[in-house]
C-alpha cells in the first residue's frame, strides 16, 4: 500500500507565470516536507498561479490541508492565486467540515482555473 | 546361529553408529557441541536395555548368545565408565546452563556410575591390565580436571582422554569400534567446544565494548560520515586507542588510515587517498617525514603495486590481515568499516624481536579498529544519545501533564450522563476534549482537534485549555459562541503557519435539556433521537480557528432540544479516518453503525464498546492520529 504523495509540475502553454500541479495519492504529514519545498521554490521562481489538479488526490488529512490552505494564503498575499480543481468526494467533505470552502477556489476541470485567470 | 542373533548384532551396530551424523555436525561447527554426547548416552542405554532383557525378558531362550557373562560385565562397566567420563568431563558445562537436557544427562550418567562398580564386584573374568589401567587413569584425569583445573586444563585433559581411550581398547577385538566411536566423540566435543567458547568471547568481548545500544544508533546512522577538517577528528582519542593496541600486542609500530569523506579507495590507488592524522599529515608527508610511523613507511612501500594490494577489494578493505596475507612483511591490516562502508585503516608493525602476530593480537586490531569506528561517530552518537533520553523525558512530563488536564471524573449535571476517552497517537496529542460544570445544572462541553500531532498541538491543546478555563472563570454565563469568538482571538496570534484547530463548544443546560452549540469546523455531531430511533448527522459549521487571520467573522449559536433516552456522540476525525491494513478508512458510516449497534449499553460502556469496534477494524495497523470519543445521554 503506497500512501505517498506525488506530486508532478506541468507547464502551462502561453503562460508563463502558471503552473499545473498534479497531486496523486495521500496528502498527509509524510507529504508536507516535500509539498513545502516544490510550491516553495515555484512561488520563488516568479510563478505567480498555480493550477492544483487534485483528480487523483485520494485523501488530505488536517496536516495536508493547513498547507494547502497556507500556499492559497501565500499565492494571494504574492498577488497571484492557488486554484484547485477536480477535487474528489472525500477531499471536499473534509475541506466542507472545516469550512473551508469559502477561503480556496475551487474549479471542476482545469481548463476553467486557467481560464479564470485570465 | 539363529535369526534373532544376526537381528541383535545389527542392531547393536545400528546404535553404535548412530551418533555419526551428529559427530560429523559438531565437527562442521554447525551441531551444538553437546549433541553427540546427548547422543551416546541414548544409544548406550538402549544398549543396556538390550543386553538386561536378554538376561532376564521372558524370551530369555532366543538371547541365548547372551550367556557369555564375562562379555556382559565387559560390556556394562565399559559403558558405565565411558559415560562416567564423556559426561563428567562435561560437568562445567552443566553448572554454567542449566537446563532440563543437562540435568537428565547428569542423572543418567549417575546412574551408570554404580553399574560400573557393580560390574566391578561381580567381575569373574580375567582382569585385563592393559585396557584397566588406562581407564582409571582417565577417570582420575577427568575427576581432577572437573574438580580444580580452569578451562584450558580441561580440554587438553579431554583431549588426552579421547587419545587414550581409543589406544587402551584396541586391545580387546570386541571393543573396537565402540573405543574407536567414543574417541572420535569426545574429541569432536573438545573440538567444538573449543570453538564454541572462542566464539563466545570474541562476542562478549565486543559486547562489552560497543553495548547494544550504541550499536543499533550506528547501524541507523546513514553511514560514515567523516569530518571535513582534520581538527574535529577525535584524534586524541584515536591516539590512545593506538597506543593501547600497541601496548596490548607488543609491537613498535602503528597507524590509522582514515578515507577522505567523498573519495572511495579503489585497487592499487590507495596512498593518495588516505588520510592520516596520526603521522602528522597527508600519507604523502608521511614518507617524507622520518619520524612518521614505521608503519605507514611500511604500508606506502607496498601501495604502489597494485600485485600486493589485491587483497584489498573495491570495496575497501573487508578482513583484518596478518602479515603474509598482504604480502607485506610484518605488517597486520584491519579494515575500519560503518554499515559496510570503508572509513580508513588500522595497522600495526611488530617490533624487530617478535616474528609474527598471533590470532589474539588480530583480535585486538579488530577490537581498535571497531572503537575507531565509535570514536568516529562518538560525539555524533553522544548527542544523539543525550538528546534522545532528554527528548523522552520530557515527552513523557508533557503526556503527564497532558493527561493530569483530563476531566478526572465525569461531572454530575442534572438529565445528564457523560462519557469520554481520548487516546493519542503518540505520548502527546493534538486531541482536546473538556468538560466545566457550571452554575444551575449547567455544563459546557468542548472538543477539538490540533491539525498536526505530537509535542506542538500538545501546546496548542494546552494554550486552548488555559484560554477556556479563563473564560469560563471570568464568565460562566458565555454562550458557546461567545467562547468561539473569544478562543479564535487569542489562538491565532499562536499558530504558526500551517496549523489550524477544528473546535465545537456545547453547553447543556439540564433544566430544560438544552443543548446550544458553537462549531469551527469541527466533525459533526451524531445525535440519535429516542423518539424515531434515527442517528442525525449535524454538521456543526463554522470555519476552523486559524483560517482566517484577521477579520474574524461572527460565530453563531444554534440548538438542540434533546429528550430523555437522546443520545449525544462527539469525535475527532483519528477515530472516522482510523485505517486497517489495506489503508481504508474506518469512516463515519462506521462509526453510525457501530453507535446504532450499543446504542442501549450505559455510555460508559457505549465508548467503551465503539472504541473496540475500532481497535477490532484497525488489527495490528497502528494509530496515525489521536482518537477521542464523547457520549451524552439525556435523562
Amino acid at each position: 500500500m503506497n500512501h505517498a504523495l506525488d506530486l508532478k509540475v506541468l507547464p502551462v502553454a502561453g503562460r508563463a507565470d502558471t503552473r499545473i500541479l498534479k497531486l496523486a495519492g495521500e496528502f498527509d504529514a509524510s507529504a508536507v516536507e516535500r509539498a513545502l519545498e516544490e510550491v516553495t521554490a515555484l512561488l520563488d521562481a516568479g510563478v505567480r498561479h498555480l493550477v492544483v489538479d487534485c483528480e487523483e488526490l485520494r485523501y488530505v488529512n488536517s496536516t495536508g490541508l493547513g498547507v494547502i490552505l497556507h500556499f492559497s494564503r501565500v499565492a494571494r498575499e504574492r498577488g497571484g492565486s492557488f486554484l484547485l480543481c477536480k477535487v474528489s468526494e472525500p477531499v471536499y467533505e473534509i475541506i466542507e467540515i472545516i469550512g473551508a470552502t469559502t477561503l480556496l477556489e475551487l474549479h471542476d476541470t482545469v481548463e476553467e482555473a486557467i481560464q479564470s485567470l485570465s | 546361529m539363529n535369526p534373532s542373533f544376526n537381528l541383535l548384532e545389527t542392531l547393536n551396530l545400528v546404535l553404535w553408529l548412530l551418533p555419526l551424523p551428529f559427530l560429523g555436525l559438531a565437527l562442521s561447527g554447525r551441531g551444538r557441541s553437546w549433541w553427540p554426547g546427548w547422543v551416546q548416552v541414548g544409544s548406550l542405554t538402549l544398549l543396556v536395555v538390550l543386553e538386561v532383557a536378554s538376561q532376564v525378558g521372558p524370551v530369555t531362550g532366543s538371547f541365548s548368545w547372551i550367556s557369555d557373562r564375562e562379555r556382559l560385565w565387559n560390556f556394562l562397566g565399559g559403558a558405565a565408565l565411558q559415560v562416567a567420563i564423556a559426561e563428567g568431563s562435561a560437568w562445567i558445562g552443566w553448572q554454567r546452563d542449566r537446563v532440563l537436557v543437562s540435568r537428565l544427562r547428569r542423572v543418567l550418567a549417575a546412574g551408570f556410575l554404580p553399574m560400573g562398580i557393580l560390574a566391578a564386584v561381580f567381575w569373574k573374568g580375567s582382569v585385563h591390565l592393559s585396557w584397566i589401567l588406562p581407564w582409571g587413569a582417565l577417570l582420575c584425569f577427568e575427576i581432577l580436571a572437573v574438580a580444580t583445573a580452569p578451562v584450558v586444563w580441561v580440554r587438553a585433559l579431554r583431549a588426552l582422554s579421547a587419545i587414550c581411550l581409543g589406544v587402551s581398547l584396541c586391545s580387546k577385538e570386541a571393543w573396537l569400534p565402540f573405543s574407536a566411536l567414543a574417541a572420535l566423540l569426545t574429541a569432536s566435543q573438545a573440538l567444538s567446544k573449543i570453538r564454541h567458547d572462542n566464539g563466545r568471547r570474541v562476542q562478549r568481548a565486543r559486547a562489552a565494548l560497543q553495548p547494544k545500544a550504541i550499536q543499533e544508533l550506528l547501524a541507523s546512522t546513514t553511514g560514515p560520515r567523516l569530518a571535513k577538517d582534520e581538527d574535529s577528528l577525535p584524534l586524541d582519542r584515536l591516539d590512545a586507542l593506538l597506543t593501547f593496541a600497541m601496548q596490548s600486542t607488543g609491537t613498535s609500530g602503528g597507524a590509522i588510515f582514515l578515507y577522505r569523506e567523498e573519495l572511495v579507495p579503489e585497487i592499487g590507488t590507495l596512498s593518495r587517498k588516505l588520510l592520516c592524522p596520526l603521522a602528522k599529515g597527508t600519507l604523502k608527508d608521511a614518507t617524507n617525514d622520518p619520524g612518521a610511523s614505521l608503519a605507514a613507511q611500511v604500508l606506502l612501500s607496498f601501495v604502489p603495486g597494485a600485485d600486493q594490494a589485491r587483497d584489498i577489494g573495491p570495496d575497501g578493505l573487508t578482513q583484518t590481515y596478518a602479515l603474509n596475507a598482504l604480502h607485506a612483511p610484518r605488517l597486520a591490516v584491519a579494515p575500519i568499516r560503518s554499515g559496510g562502508k570503508p572509513m580508513g585503516i588500522v595497522v600495526l608493525s611488530p617490533s624487530d624481536e617478535r616474528d609474527r602476530f598471533q590470532p589474539g593480537d588480530l583480535h585486538v586490531l579488530d577490537f581498535l579498529a571497531q572503537q575507531a569506528v565509535f570514536s568516529l561517530h562518538y560525539e555524533a552518537v553522544y548527542h544523539r544519545l543525550q538528546e534522545d533520553s532528554r527528548m523522552s523525558r520530557e515527552f513523557e512530563i508533557a503526556s503527564r501533564i497532558q493527561r493530569s488536564l483530563l476531566p478526572r471524573s465525569m461531572p454530575a449535571v442534572a438529565n445528564l450522563s457523560v462519557s469520554a476517552r481520548v487516546l493519542p497517537a503518540r505520548e502527546v496529542g493534538g486531541d482536546y476534549y473538556d468538560l466545566l460544570p457550571l452554575p444551575d445544572e449547567r455544563l459546557v462541553a468542548v472538543i477539538g482537534d490540533v491539525s498536526g500531532k505530537g509535542l506542538p498541538a500538545g501546546m496548542i491543546m494546552l494554550i486552548v485549555r488555559t484560554t477556556l478555563h479563563l473564560l469560563i472563570d471570568a464568565d460562566p454565563e458565555a454562550n458557546p459562541s461567545k467562547l468561539v469568538q473569544i478562543l479564535e482571538e487569542r489562538l491565532v496570534p499562536q499558530l504558526d503557519a500551517f496549523t489550524f484547530m477544528t473546535f465545537l463548544a456545547l453547553q447543556w443546560s439540564g433544566r430544560d435539556r438544552m443543548l446550544t452549540w458553537s462549531g469551527a469546523g469541527h466533525e459533526h455531531i451524531l445525535w440519535r433521537s429516542s423518539q424515531d430511533g434515527v442517528i442525525h448527522r449535524i454538521r456543526t459549521g463554522g470555519l476552523a480557528l486559524g483560517l482566517q487571520r484577521e477579520n474574524f467573522s461572527p460565530r453563531e449559536d444554534r440548538k438542540l432540544p434533546l429528550s430523555p433516552g437522546d443520545l449525544v456522540v462527539l469525535y475527532t476525525d483519528g477515530v472516522t479516518d482510523c485505517r486497517d491494513s489495506t489503508g481504508t478508512a474506518w469512516g463515519l458510516d462506521h462509526l453510525v453503525e457501530s453507535v446504532e449497534l450499543h446504542h442501549d449499553q450505559p455510555v460508559e460502556s457505549l465508548v467503551e464498546s465503539i472504541l473496540a469496534d475500532l481497535d477490532r477494524f484497525r488489527g495490528q495497523e497502528p494509530p496515525t492520529d489521536d482518537r477521542t470519543l464523547v457520549v451524552f445521554q439525556s435523562s
